[in-house]
């Protein structure tokens, strides 16, 4: 059997989309089930429906063998997994952004509110400025709007939530896209399934 | 005795008698060192950060986080050959949350190993140590020697060993800006053969020719110890090259979510701290392993002598009779204690 953590929301159902293009279905996935687990004994797979934040770690742990995942996430995390391959949806990047007509003073330190803090303090670490870190977990957008924040470091997939909040990117500081990752005790011993797996996955897109 | 014990207890005794079949000693250490010792080598223990305390005269001290370096320390440099194996626990204080963590390590050091015979007897005992924990397991193995042959030893840096520990073909090729090459070392994963004409693409120059020399001679000796359906040759397997320069292992078994065992050739490392000789080894984190090896146990006792207000003589008397038949007694004045046993006996009035 196996156990195949898949975020939940959109993507998730579009990469499920596609492990049902491999024969891998399963009954009730598709429909208003609330069940957050999914077994189809027959295809040999069960599905983990869990917070896109959380598919790393239950792949880290071995509860998944198998997971996608954003990139955004891996770099955040940096969790101990293979990263097999890029399964080409769920395309966004993460970006600096803020008020229209904002006007960076570098004398002092940039306050940055982000889900991102680990990423966003590699970046600007790698720019030598220092910068106030505010660790939010949602509505980054209206960080700036109130004076929370000088700048925002958020996902950003076709811009319209920045332009409603009238705000503009100044910079990207990675792409990201969903990615198929591997336990790495659990790849050793499923080897074939899951390479089988990725090597579909590849000659979908 | 000792097939009574649990299954986590009785593992490193059986590595334990694993090890001194080989001829290795048993190494024993403090649980302070100078924080000298690991100050210079810290990126030797990735991700993981050091215990410190003042000692006497304002010494900093440090609870000890690691075996390896403190053995590589104190080896006389005119040592020719040491085989030595330890069981000790490590303290280590993860970077994430500063939780302090006591992890049970046990592992084995060959100081003075240069030859092929000696490559793979250790080679051999990791693959044994790991059948000892789990019969289904899978060592797999790598060539820091080989990389730096490929991608040159300035090349080797933090990213690439990062893409191709990850298997990350995508990342891999833009780093290298050769596709077939990421394809290959990412994908790569084979059962030892006698001549390893899988590897053989990959052999452009001299370091590479010799890297391949050294596996081939390991598969051939891994192959006639009959050790090859648990062996994969894999570049994904990587380690520092600051301190290790040729195999690195990698252990894994199926009960566990993450590796097991960790080791290579570190000849760097011996460098780094004055060492003329060579060497190898592995470490296995048993700690960590204490939860999949847990086994419930029925009872605490195989009898329950409850003796009220009998004579004591009489009770000890009882109890040393049963004793005596193999039998695990615990004597209670009453069964108040809640104690599980597979018999209860009780003696006179209670």
């Amino acid at each position: 059997m196996l156990n195949i953590a898949l975020p939940k929301g959109r993507l998730g159902d579009q990469v499920y989309d596609k492990f049902q293009k491999l024969g891998l279905s399963c009954p009730g996935m598709d429909g208003s089930d609330r069940r957050l687990v999914f077994e189809n004994a027959g295809a040999g797979v069960r599905y983990l429906l869990v917070k896109p934040s959380d598919v790393a770690v239950y792949v880290v742990h071995g509860a998944a063998d198998i997971g996608v995942v954003g990139k955004d996430v891996l770099l955040e995390t940096e969790p101990d997994v293979y990263e097999l391959c890029d399964l080409g949806i769920g395309k966004c990047r993460i970006v600096i952004a803020a008020k229209n007509g904002f006007v960076e003073d570098p004398s002092v330190p940039l306050r940055v509110a982000t889900k991102y803090p680990h990423v966003t303090a590699r970046h600007y670490a790698g720019q030598n400025r220092r910068i106030e870190l505010i660790k939010l977990n949602g509505s980054i957008e209206l960080a700036p709007v109130t004076g929370l924040s000088d700048v925002i470091s958020d996902i950003v997939e076709t811009g319209t939530t920045l332009k409603e909040n009238n705000l503009s990117v100044l910079e990207t500081i990675v792409h990201s896209s969903a990615r198929l990752i591997a336990n790495k005790s659990a790849y050793q011993f499923k080897r074939e399934m899951i390479d089988g797996i990725r090597d579909r996955m590849e000659k979908l897109k | 005795m000792t097939e009574k014990l649990p299954l986590f207890d009785r593992i490193p005794l059986q590595l334990r008698a694993l090890y001194e079949r080989c001829g290795y000693q048993k190494y024993r250490m403090d649980k302070f060192e100078t924080y000298d010792t690991y100050r210079e080598n810290k990126s030797f223990l990735t991700g993981e950060r050091i215990i410190t305390f003042t000692g006497a005269g304002g010494r900093l001290m440090a609870l000890k986080p690691d075996v390896t370096l403190s053995i590589i320390k104190n080896v006389a440099p005119e040592a020719v050959r040491v085989k030595l194996f330890y069981d000790e626990n490590v303290f280590r204080m993860k970077k994430s949350d500063g939780e302090v963590r006591e992890i049970g390590q046990t592992g084995l050091e060959y100081i003075g190993a240069d030859d092929a015979f000696s490559e793979a007897e250790v080679v051999i005992l990791a693959a044994r140590s790991l059948a000892l924990l789990d019969e289904n397991y899978l060592l797999n193995i790598g060539h820091m020697g080989f990389l730096a042959g490929i991608f040159g030893d300035s090349n080797l840096n933090e990213e690439l060993l990062a893409a191709l520990a990850g298997k990350n073909r995508a990342a891999l090729a833009v780093i290298c800006g050769d596709e077939e090459l990421a394809q290959t070392l990412c994908t790569l994963c084979e059962k030892p053969t006698k001549d390893l004409t899988f590897l053989k693409g990959l052999v452009k120059n001299e370091r590479t020719q010799a890297a391949f020399d050294e596996l081939k001679a390991l598969a051939a000796l891994l192959c006639a110890a009959g050790l090859e359906k648990w062996i994969r040759i894999d570049f994904s397997t990587v380690n520092s090259p600051d301190y290790y320069n040729g195999i690195v292992m990698r252990g894994y078994i199926s009960k566990a979510a993450s590796a097991v065992l960790a080791g290579g050739r570190y000849d760097g490392l011996m460098r780094r701290f004055d060492k003329p000789q060579n060497a190898i080894g592995f470490a296995i984190y048993l700690g960590e392993l204490e939860r999949v090896f847990y086994e419930p146990q029925e009872f605490d006792t195989d009898i329950l002598l409850v003796y009220g207000n009998c004579d004591p003589c009489e009770v000890l008397q009882k109890a040393e009779e049963m004793r005596a038949h193999g039998f695990s007694v615990r004597a209670e004045k009453d069964q108040s204690a809640g104690v599980r046993a597979k018999k209860t006996i009780v003696m006179g009035d209670l």
